[in-house]
């Protein structure tokens, strides 16, 4: 298939046969190292488990996990939720920007990412402290074991994360041509941290 | 110059805000001061987290532009995952 495209084409008809069947393929893109997209999978694979188990101890004791899910601040959950999707929104926008050349915005945007990304540790901070400081601790229950496991593992990807977008913003701002497959890497992982605080605060705050 | 404004990705985010906020309203405000087990409430708020996360996988990690063998290990992520959630829900109500 790759010696077609090399060789001179005989005729112009052939030559836009090939470039017909090629577009298809060369239009999709993966976005980033395909060592993370390994890495992301897995981590999806590993908190399917985590999910699961949490469904299996929540129908056992359905009316336990519904009175200490009351003892949860909704405000702070939402609060916490719109800050990763903003987050998220603002590493989307700048991998697009540092495409099209505009470097020095595609920088401020991974700034403002990481500043909702460290405004969601302070909240998840006070949360817990709030929490601890009415007894509700990792030993209350089955439902507050959970609470900590789940939000502390996923708290331990957004640190890493952090880090990362800290590497992204000195890519954009000091490498003479930043490096897409870098910062769309960095942006992958970024998005997963968010694409699993969607499903803990779901299945951690909002069901009944 | 890209527009922020005019740009695809805000509107995704505008709808993943939009369902946020339309879950956490459904969980809180739908009922009273003390939480009972409601079928409807968390079916509505599994789909909405279902939504948001393939808007999050196809449009913020470029899944829609990404190999289709990609995509479809995502999508089959996503289905299984949700398929057993709801099982195991369904399961016990």
């Amino acid at each position: 298939m790759t010696s077609t495209v090399h060789t001179a084409p005989p005729a112009g008809a052939a030559t836009a046969v090939v470039s017909e069947r090629a577009e298809p393929k060369s239009a999709r893109h993966l976005p980033g190292e395909a060592s993370m997209w390994a890495f992301v999978i897995g981590d999806l694979v590993i908190f399917s488990v985590y999910f699961t188990i949490y469904m299996l101890y929540r129908i056992w004791n359905h009316q336990m996990f519904l009175e200490s899910q009351q003892q949860l601040s909704q405000t702070l959950g939402l609060l916490n939720t719109l800050l990763l999707l903003t987050s998220s929104w603002f590493v989307a926008l700048s991998v697009q920007l540092a495409r099209a050349g505009e470097i020095a915005r595609a920088a401020r945007l991974i700034v403002g990412g990481s500043a909702c990304g460290l405004a969601f540790v302070v909240v998840k901070a006070f949360e817990w402290s709030d929490k601890v400081g009415q007894d509700f601790v990792f030993t209350t229950n089955d439902f507050f074991m959970f609470y900590y496991m789940l939000t502390g593992v996923h708290l331990l990807h957004v640190f890493l994360g952090l880090g990362i977008l800290l590497f992204m913003w000195r890519e954009l701002g000091t490498a003479a041509q930043p490096r897409v497959a870098m910062l769309e890497t960095g942006a992958t992982y970024w998005h997963m941290v968010d694409l699993l605080w969607l499903i803990i605060y779901a299945l951690v705050y909002l069901m009944r | 110059m890209i527009s922020i404004r005019r740009n695809k990705l805000t509107l995704i985010w505008l709808l993943l805000c939009a369902l946020t906020v339309a879950s956490y309203l459904a969980a809180t405000k739908l009922e009273g001061a003390t939480y009972f087990v409601s079928a409807p409430i968390t079916t509505g708020v599994l789909i909405a987290a279902l939504i948001k996360s393939r808007f999050v996988m196809h449009h913020f990690m470029e899944l829609r532009a990404a190999p289709s063998w990609l995509g479809g290990i995502c999508d089959g992520w996503l289905v299984v995952l949700f398929g057993v959630i709801f099982v195991v829900y369904w399961s016990a109500i």
